[in-house]
C-alpha cells in the first residue's frame, strides 16, 4: 500500500503525539487560589479573556477530576500540607502551574510565615511571574504548558 | 469634624476615681495610660458608665518595646534587663461608646519572664479572638480567657513571631522541602 492509496481523509501520525495532542487540549484545572492573583485568575477563566478558547477552561472542584494544578497566591507554612496533599491526590498525568510573584518564589514576602515558592513542596510545570501577571501572561503559559505537552512523551 | 475622642474635661470622674494615670493628646485623641493592676476596675467603670457607657471593643492591639540595639544583635549578653523589663509590652485598648458615638483608647503595659494580664473577655465578648491573636504572636497570657490558644500559626508552631527577639527569617517548615533543582518530579 503506497502513500497514495490512502484516502484524504485519514492522517497519520505518532501515538505519544497524537496523546499529547489530545491531553493538551482537555486540561481540566484545579485552581488553589489564596490571595489577589485569585481575582485576576476569575477574569481569565471567565468570558472577558476565556481560557476556553484554548481548551483548558473546565475549574474541578475535585482534585481527583483534574489534570492541572494552579497555584494561584501566596503559600505559607500553615498552608503548604494542605496544597502537598491536593497535589497528591491527582492522578496521573498531573501538572502544576505558578501563577504570580508569590507563588513562584514568595514574592516580596520573605519572613517566618511564607513559603519561598511552592516549588520547594510540589514540582511546578510553568512559572508565570508577575504581581499579578496580566491575562495574557497566564494564558501564555497555559500555552507554554501545553506546548510541554505536546513535546512530552506519554506512557500509557 | 465632629468630635468623637472622649477628652479630658469629659472625663473627670474617671481621674477622680484612678490616681495612677497618664492622659496625653495627639491630633485630637486621647491616650489614657493606667497601670495593669487597675485594669478590672477600669473595665468595670467603661462598661458601666452612666454618660458614655463603652458597650463596644472595636480592638486589643499590642506593640513589642524591646530597644532596638537588642533586636538588631540577638546573641547580647547581659542585657535580660531589656528582655524582661516590665515596660516591654503596650497593650492597647480601642473602645466605643455606640449610643453616644465617643471613644476611649486604654493604654497598659506589661512585661516580666511570663508576661500576663487580665483578660476583658468577662467584659467585651469581642475579645476573644483580639486576646488569641496577641498570644499567638507576643506570648502574652491572658487571664480568665476561656481558651487562650493559637489563631493564627500552627499549633506545633515554637515561639512567638511578633516579638522584636524573634528572628525575621525563623521558618518553621511543617514538611520537608524539596529542591526543586535536583528533583524535578518526573520519573
Amino acid at each position: 500500500m503506497s502513500k497514495n492509496d490512502i484516502p484524504e481523509n485519514i492522517v497519520t501520525t505518532k501515538l505519544d503525539q497524537f496523546i499529547g495532542w489530545a491531553r493538551s487540549y482537555s486540561l481540566w484545572q484545579y485552581v488553589f487560589g489564596t490571595a489577589c492573583c485569585a481575582m485576576e485568575f476569575m477574569s481569565v477563566s471567565s468570558s472577558h479573556y476565556d481560557t476556553d478558547r484554548f481548551g483548558a477552561a473546565m475549574p474541578r472542584y475535585s482534585p481527583r477530576q483534574s489534570d492541572m494544578l494552579m497555584v494561584v497566591g501566596t503559600i505559607n507554612h500553615k498552608n503548604a500540607p494542605v496544597l502537598r496533599r491536593i497535589w497528591e491526590q491527582m492522578a496521573d498525568p498531573k501538572y502544576v502551574v505558578a501563577v504570580g510573584a508569590c507563588a513562584v518564589s514568595g514574592g516580596f514576602y520573605r519572613n517566618y510565615a511564607t513559603l519561598q515558592g511552592c516549588d520547594l513542596v510540589i514540582p511546578v510545570d510553568v512559572y508565570i511571574p508577575g504581581c499579578p501577571p496580566r491575562p495574557e501572561m497566564i494564558l501564555d503559559g497555559i500555552m507554554a504548558l501545553q506546548e510541554k505537552i505536546r513535546k512530552s512523551k506519554h506512557y500509557l | 469634624m465632629e468630635k468623637y475622642w472622649l477628652l479630658q474635661d469629659e472625663l473627670k470622674d474617671f481621674f477622680d476615681l484612678f490616681k495612677d494615670v497618664k492622659y496625653s493628646e495627639e491630633f485630637g485623641q486621647s491616650n489614657i495610660r493606667i497601670h495593669s493592676k487597675d485594669l478590672e476596675k477600669v473595665f468595670d467603670f467603661l462598661k458601666n458608665h452612666d454618660e458614655f457607657p463603652m458597650d463596644m471593643l472595636v480592638d486589643v492591639t499590642t506593640v513589642d518595646y524591646l530597644s532596638s540595639d537588642y533586636a538588631e544583635k540577638p546573641n547580647l549578653t547581659g542585657r535580660e534587663e531589656d528582655l524582661y523589663s516590665e515596660t516591654r509590652f503596650d497593650i492597647i485598648y480601642h473602645f466605643y461608646s455606640m449610643r453616644t458615638n465617643k471613644r476611649v483608647r486604654l493604654i497598659t503595659s506589661c512585661g516580666g519572664e511570663n508576661p500576663e494580664v487580665l483578660s476583658c473577655y468577662k467584659w467585651w465578648q469581642a475579645a476573644h479572638y483580639l486576646e488569641r491573636e496577641i498570644w499567638d504572636m507576643f506570648g502574652i497570657k491572658f487571664t480568665g480567657h476561656p481558651d487562650l490558644r493559637r489563631v493564627l500559626m500552627y499549633p506545633e508552631f515554637e515561639g512567638f513571631p511578633l516579638r522584636k527577639d524573634y528572628p525575621v527569617l525563623g521558618e518553621q517548615p511543617r514538611l520537608e522541602l524539596r529542591n526543586p533543582e535536583q528533583d524535578n518530579g518526573r520519573n
